[in-house]
């Protein structure tokens, strides 16, 4: 019998976890509960798909909780003085010069991108809470708070508005992986960088845009928190960084490169985010959680290797 | 006590909700994170709520740090549609769309321990936080006479409870000229990030004659680094709030001078009887302020320990 692929395998194992937590967990079942999961989980994607991409081209963004907390603190200040759109603005940009920073560092000057982002990782939150001296910004003229509050905390025809966003990016990360060519770059330059350079992919230019990518997807995750939150609080994103390697980790991309996807990473994130969703309606604690959670990634990881080694 | 809540009048925006509409019998609990203080105030709520026929269930966010995990539990256990929810919040802002959601959900919130800036809330039982600050200074500037070197452990960035008591020591400190505060570090609520500030602050100042730490887990690895830099007890006064075992020995010892002990287990048990007030339709208190006590090594067993001693521990 032909062996399941590997994102139907994930597949198999979110319908059983769904079954289970049906079965044993009341109130889990509802239409309310799974939007509660969706939004939820949208924002963990937002950075998950970023994270996607920049080891796809074998690298990994440690920054990106950090870029959490200054976006959230960069869009509050620019929103409570001149409005909705230019905060979003200031955060998309924010978040998205980060990732280009990131991307030059790694791209051109050949710093190895853990080293890199973890030293991003340091300044941004060094700069986050020198400009904030740790205190969250506040006081959102109630005319911008309620439109503001709409990006995460908000409903189209009973459907949260960051699942709808997830959506979207989901569909516009699609067309660029899949249907143009640089989106095979990406996987070239992960697979085998050498073979890449020598097929004429500029190997900077990728990683430079990616790196900006994963910049722009964790800004965008970034205001659907600082919106659910209502305030610019420097520390938000603290814990986020691991949930999304996590979650890409579980959903099947590999930490060496060029091998990875979208679908993979949607059941990765779902994976667990109804897992944390289940164990808290059942009252586990969080360190139950903590623990399960790691060894879902250990055995996702070793499925991957075996895998890998019987072909 | 400050003033009486009437259920009846209790009117979240939605004048047809009603508290506790799937008439659960689960509270919750939620917390910021684990560790002594938390334990006692669990085994208040934990022991009140039973007693009253409830069933307590307490999560936790594993740090102050984790706001999102917090907003995550408060969504999760509106799904859960438990009957009341008696939350410490991580933060004072970024909590309250979460809070104001659940309470739409006719789930009523007790803010304990952390004011919320809503008037969602349905009831408050917290410490008075200014006048906390304000006794550790007292304390310290008795110490030293009125003149000497201070360094701060403010506690957690962005915590306003601390950053409360903060602004009310320094208050106090500001009024003698003699008192000079050389270093403030803003540090998580361990003993591990107080030990390093410490070592570190006392290596490049040794002419630290005080150290102030809004909580008793700062003070335990403050005092660890004056123990680890062989300085002799008493010679450093170093002040805290609350207490722990730990805490206690080093204050038996000399190297903690003094602490302003709490009543957690008493603040879990007022929040889980006000609780229990407004889901079964009772008047209660809206507000609750719970004091401290202070104690020094020499009258550190004088004290009713009942209000922060978990019984067989």
């Amino acid at each position: 019998m032909k062996e399941l692929s590997l994102n139907n395998k994930l597949l198999v194992v979110l319908v059983i976890e769904l079954l289970l937590l049906s079965i044993f967990v009341g109130n889990f079942f509802t239409f309310s509960n799974f939007m509660n999961v969706f939004r939820q989980t949208s924002i963990i994607y937002m950075l998950a798909l970023g994270q996607m991409l920049v080891l796809l081209v074998a690298g990994i963004d440690l920054s990106q909780g950090s870029i959490v907390g200054m976006v959230s603190v960069f869009s509050v200040v620019a929103l409570k003085d001149f409005g909705v759109m230019a905060g979003i603005l200031t955060g998309l940009v924010t978040g998205t010069a980060i990732g280009f920073i990131n991307g030059f560092f790694v791209g051109k000057a050949r710093i190895q991108p853990f080293i890199t982002t973890l030293g991003t990782m340091y300044i941004i939150n060094g700069i986050t809470l020198s400009l904030t001296n740790g205190q969250p910004i506040f006081d959102i003229p109630l005319e911008y708070s309620k439109a503001f509050f709409f990006l995460g905390g908000g409903y189209i025809l009973n459907i949260p508005i960051p699942f709808i966003i997830a959506i979207l990016a989901t569909v516009g990360l699609g067309i660029v992986l899949y249907a143009v060519p640089f989106g095979r770059h990406i996987y070239a330059v992960g697979d085998n960088e050498e073979a890449a350079k020598l097929c004429g992919i500029n190997i900077f230019k990728i990683k430079f845009i990616v790196y900006g990518l994963s910049g722009f997807f964790t800004a965008i995750g970034a205001l659907m928190l600082t919106s659910r939150v209502n305030s610019g609080e420097p520390l938000l994103g603290e814990g986020m960084l691991f949930e999304s390697i996590g979650a890409v980790v579980v959903g099947g991309t590999s930490l060496m490169g060029g091998v990875g996807s979208i679908r993979g990473t949607i059941m990765g994130v779902l994976i667990i985010g109804f897992l944390v969703n289940g164990l808290d309606m059942m009252n586990l604690s969080t360190f139950i959680k903590d623990i399960i959670i790691g060894m879902i990634i250990i055995f996702a990881v070793y499925s991957a290797i075996q895998k890998k080694q019987n072909r | 006590m400050i003033a009486c809540g009437d259920t009846r009048k209790q009117n979240p925006g939605n004048g047809q909700i009603q508290w506790n509409p799937n008439d659960s019998k689960e509270i919750a609990y939620v917390l910021p994170n684990v560790g002594p203080y938390y334990d006692q105030k669990w085994y208040g709520v934990r022991d009140e709520l039973i007693k009253l026929g409830y069933t307590p269930i307490m999560y936790q966010a594993g740090g102050y740090k984790n706001t999102k995990r917090q907003i995550e539990i408060l969504d999760n256990l509106i799904q859960k549609k438990v009957a009341g929810i008696i939350l410490h919040a991580t933060s004072a802002d970024a909590l309250i769309p979460s809070v104001e959601n659940a309470v739409k959900n006719g789930i009523p919130i007790i803010a304990e321990n952390v004011r919320l800036h809503t008037d969602k809330v349905v009831a408050d039982v917290n410490l008075d936080i200014d006048r906390l600050g304000w006794e550790i200074a007292m304390f310290i500037v008795d110490q030293l006479e009125g003149e000497g070197n201070i360094i701060a452990l403010i506690g957690p960035p962005g915590l306003e409870f601390s950053d409360m008591m903060w602004t009310a020591a320094s208050k106090y400190f500001a009024q003698f000229p003699g008192i000079k505060v050389l270093k403030k570090e803003y540090l998580q609520a361990q003993a591990t990030d107080a030990l390093k500030i410490t070592e570190s602050l006392l290596s490049a100042d040794k002419n630290v004659d005080a150290i102030y730490c809004w909580y008793v887990q700062n003070a335990i690895g403050a005092a660890q680094a004056v123990k680890a830099a062989g300085i002799e007890p008493h010679k450093i006064i170093i002040a805290a709030k609350d207490i722990n075992p730990e805490g206690e020995d080093l204050l038996k010892e000399g190297y903690i001078t003094g602490l302003l002990v709490g009543t957690p287990i008493e603040m879990g048990r007022t929040s889980a009887q006000t609780m229990v007030k407004i889901l079964s339709g009772q008047k209660y208190d809206k507000e609750t302020l719970l004091n401290n006590y202070l104690i020094r090594s020499s009258y550190v067993n004088k004290i009713n320990r009942q209000g922060f001693e978990i019984p067989g521990k």
